[in-house]
């Protein structure tokens, strides 16, 4: 009989091999000198923070429990509160208080869930947990002089007071507050609030004080503002939506970009003097969609059905790449002084573009809005602009302006009104204007009209007495004959540089 | 992009060359509030309230759609070769906006500057722009600069003001020289400038030329204290007065002209 080969060749070899190896890891067969010691991690330093508890962290006559030295500390389990008590209190600064994903619920009377309680404290860090339901705050780290915290992933809702309020110089980031009756998030000067959301919270959704930062942030639902910003801060990328007052109100000199407000019932975006305002969108607010103080820059902002009008501001601002579309009052409407460029006003529920005195309006379109297209008060310059298909006048101005190279048509639509509507002392010169009920009309003496054309009016040219004017030659009938070739005599009927045509 | 810089004992903000700073706030610090090397762009920021310039810019940067308002300085000092656009400058403590040479400033506002609003070295280009109730000049422009289609109010002193080989064209200006102040709509300082199409009306001189050598056409000028001051050997177009128009209405499609002059270079008085 053969013998069976061998098939425990490999299994043994690999035994040998493994018994080896465990051999050079279990260490030298001569043991080192002196007593037998434990190499392995100890629970301590496993988990090195100090869990909190009656023990650790007894309470006191006001909290369950009570931090008072420094150090990293973490809840084991939810914690129920009591009334006239904190859930945990903080009084030392340099505390991190992870709350391990479980549920601080309070009980009416109670106090904050978490709070600082000692003037001064800085470097607190409240993070990964659930607060609910407390007579004060959720979380509060914002007693006077606390700077320097962190509150992250930190869920509040139906506390009696903010949902979070953080000291001066703290980060809240990835929280959201939640039908508290007070603020959702209070941030004091110089914070970072990011990727947070806050809503149906009593009073304002998320504020800020001077110097703060908002960036991803939603504001919905919410009493009050959906964001309130201090002077000096920045709002970006955020939305507030169907919050009773109004969406995103900052003070002066912030900058608000790359945000929407959405069916607030207030206005959709305010600001004081000095702002910037940029990229924003502002959709069926109950006010204003856009409203600025003195001194703002405002582009790239399109403002649509808002209940009164869509963009607003006041003295020496400028707008530019703007559009205003079906508001119920004015599409847009400037202060003294400023400058509108490159914008769009259409189907407004008044004028398209209403300037104050003094003003600029250039490069802008304004068609059929249910006033003027465009109007400009004392001293302001209305150039190269559009005018079409507007209820009444196309370009309606005071006294005074320097109305230029602007093309008005189709105006009176549906009511009665001129290409250009001109009171007294103004410069009319170059323009086109066709297919209204009248052309050119100028109700005030004074006025310097030359080299414009009108076409296709009811009536060209309705001009009060005392205004100077270049010639206005009757082109409609003048027969010219075609011309194909490199030279032709002229065929305006004129050699007056400043004629005025009809045609 | 997107910072605060606020209450900081020196600049808010201070970059390096070739920079792009969006979006920012600076407020309340004790230099500028932001400052910017060669070769950088601004845009979207807004400065407030610093103790030196709102924005301070070396040359051959961009600042656009940005905002300066009520700073102890100027709202916006920028270098040689640089390009402000859709900025607004109000309630500085000196000028509103400044630009070294072969600068371009467009679609900008300055109001209630303590100072000139808008002001600029050689060869620049200011189109556009709004100067309003500025406490010295409106705009003030060096030589080979064009100013066109601005509208400068209500400044204490002159609406523009240029040296020479300037272009001052399509301008609105009215009542400057406002309040206590004595000015003219444009005052032409030296010699050797086009001065075209503008409409000055409501200062104490319409148009003011004190050197020769400069071209006067197109222009109208009304109910200034003299519409008119303008040093001999000058070259313009006939001057006519038309303060006492005295023309028919007009309800047509025709009409004799009114302006008793068929020169096309013809400058109005009315």
């Amino acid at each position: 009989m053969n013998a069976r080969p061998i098939h425990v060749t490999l299994p043994i070899c690999a035994a040998v091999l493994a018994a080896g190896a465990w051999l050079a890891y279990a260490g030298d067969l001569i043991p080192p000198a002196g007593p037998v010691a434990p190499t392995h991690k100890t629970l301590t330093e496993i988990e090195p923070r100090t869990a909190v508890n009656a023990t650790n962290t007894p309470g006191d006559a006001d909290s369950l429990f009570k931090i008072s030295q420094a150090g990293s500390y973490y809840l084991m389990g939810n914690i129920q509160g009591i009334a006239a008590k904190r859930g945990i209190e903080i009084a030392a600064s340099g505390v991190k208080v992870d709350l391990n994903g479980f549920d601080l619920f309070g009980v009416p009377g109670s106090l904050e869930g978490v709070g600082v309680t000692v003037i001064g404290t800085r470097n607190v860090a409240v993070v990964n947990g659930s607060v609910r339901n407390w007579g004060g705050d959720g979380v509060s780290l914002a007693a006077i002089g606390v700077t320097n915290c962190r509150i992250q992933d930190v869920l509040a809702s139906g506390n009696a007071g903010a949902g979070i309020s953080a000291g001066q110089g703290s980060t809240v980031t990835d929280c959201a507050a939640a039908s508290n009756t007070g603020s959702g998030i209070n941030a004091n000067t110089g914070c970072t609030v990011a990727d947070c959301s806050a809503s149906f919270n009593g009073g304002t959704g998320i504020s800020t004080s001077t110097a703060g930062a908002v960036s991803n942030c939603s504001a919905y639902h919410n009493t009050g503002n959906g964001f309130f910003a201090a002077d000096g801060c920045k709002l970006a990328g955020c939305m507030a939506n169907n919050n009773t007052a109004t969406g995103l109100s900052m003070g002066s000199g912030c900058t608000v970009s790359n945000c929407s407000a959405y069916q607030n019932g207030g206005s959709g975006i305010i600001t004081n003097g000095g702002s910037t305002v940029s990229n924003v969108s502002v959709f069926g607010n109950g006010g204003y969609g856009i409203s600025t103080s003195d001194g703002c820059s405002v582009s790239n902002c399109s403002a649509y059905n808002n209940a009164i009008t869509g963009i607003v501001t006041v003295a020496g601002c400028t707008l530019g790449g703007c559009s205003a579309y079906d508001n119920i009052s004015s599409g847009i409407v400037v202060g003294t002084g400023c400058t509108v460029s490159n914008c769009s006003a259409r189907q407004n529920g008044e004028d398209g573009i209403s300037a104050d005195t003094n003003c600029v309006v250039a490069d802008c379109a304004a068609v059929e809005n249910t006033r003027d297209g465009i109007f400009a008060y004392n001293g302001s310059t209305v150039s190269d602009c559009s005018a079409a298909l507007n209820t009444l006048d196309g370009v309606s101005c005071g006294a005074s302006c320097m109305i230029r190279d602007n093309n008005c048509t189709f105006n009176g639509n549906t009511g009665s009104g001129a290409g250009i509507h001109a009171s007294a002392h103004s410069r009319i010169e170059g323009n086109n204007c066709a297919s209204a009920d009248r052309g050119i009309q100028v109700t005030g003496l004074g006025n310097f009209i030359f080299r414009n054309t009108c076409s296709l009016n009811t009536s060209d040219w309705e001009l009060g007495p005392n205004n100077i004017f270049g010639p206005i030659v009757d082109h409609r009938q003048l027969p010219s004959a075609s011309v194909s070739g490199f030279s032709a005599s002229s065929s305006l009927g004129t050699t007056d540089a400043n004629a005025n045509f009809s045609n | 992009m997107g910072c605060i810089a606020s209450s900081n004992t020196d600049d808010g903000i201070n970059t390096g060359l070739g920079c792009t700073v969006a979006d920012c706030s600076a407020s309340f610090n004790s230099g500028s509030g932001i400052k910017t090397s060669t070769g950088c762009r601004v845009a979207g920021c807004a400065a407030y309230h610093n103790a030196v310039d709102g924005f301070e810019s070396s040359d051959n940067c961009t600042v656009a759609n940005c905002s300066t308002y009520s700073n102890a300085g100027i709202g916006i000092s920028a270098g040689d070769s640089c390009t402000i656009s859709a900025c607004s400058a109000g309630t500085n403590t000196s000028h509103g906006i400044r630009v070294g040479s072969g600068g371009a400033v467009t679609h900008c506002t300055a109001f209630s500057n303590t100072g000139v609003g808008i002001t600029s070295s050689a060869g620049c280009v200011l189109t556009s722009c709004s100067a309003y109730k500025n406490t010295q000049i409106g705009i003030n422009v060096t030589q080979g600069s064009t100013v066109a289609d601005c509208s400068t109010t209500f400044n204490t002193l002159d609406g523009i003001v240029c040296t020479f080989g300037c272009v001052i064209r399509g301008n609105s200006c009215e009542k400057n020289g406002f309040s206590d102040g004595d000015g003219a709509g444009i005052h032409a300082l030296g010699a050797a400038n086009l001065i075209e199409g503008n409409d000055c009306t409501g200062a104490d001189r319409g148009i003011d030329v004190n050197s020769s050598g400069s071209i006067i056409v197109r222009n109208a000028c009304k109910m200034n204290t003299l519409n008119w001051v303008m040093a001999a050997n000058n070259v313009f177009g006939p001057i006519i007065d038309r303060t006492i128009p005295a023309s028919p209405a007009v309800s047509g499609n025709s009409a004799p002209s009114s302006l008793d002059s068929t020169d096309p270079n013809a400058n109005f008085s009315y």
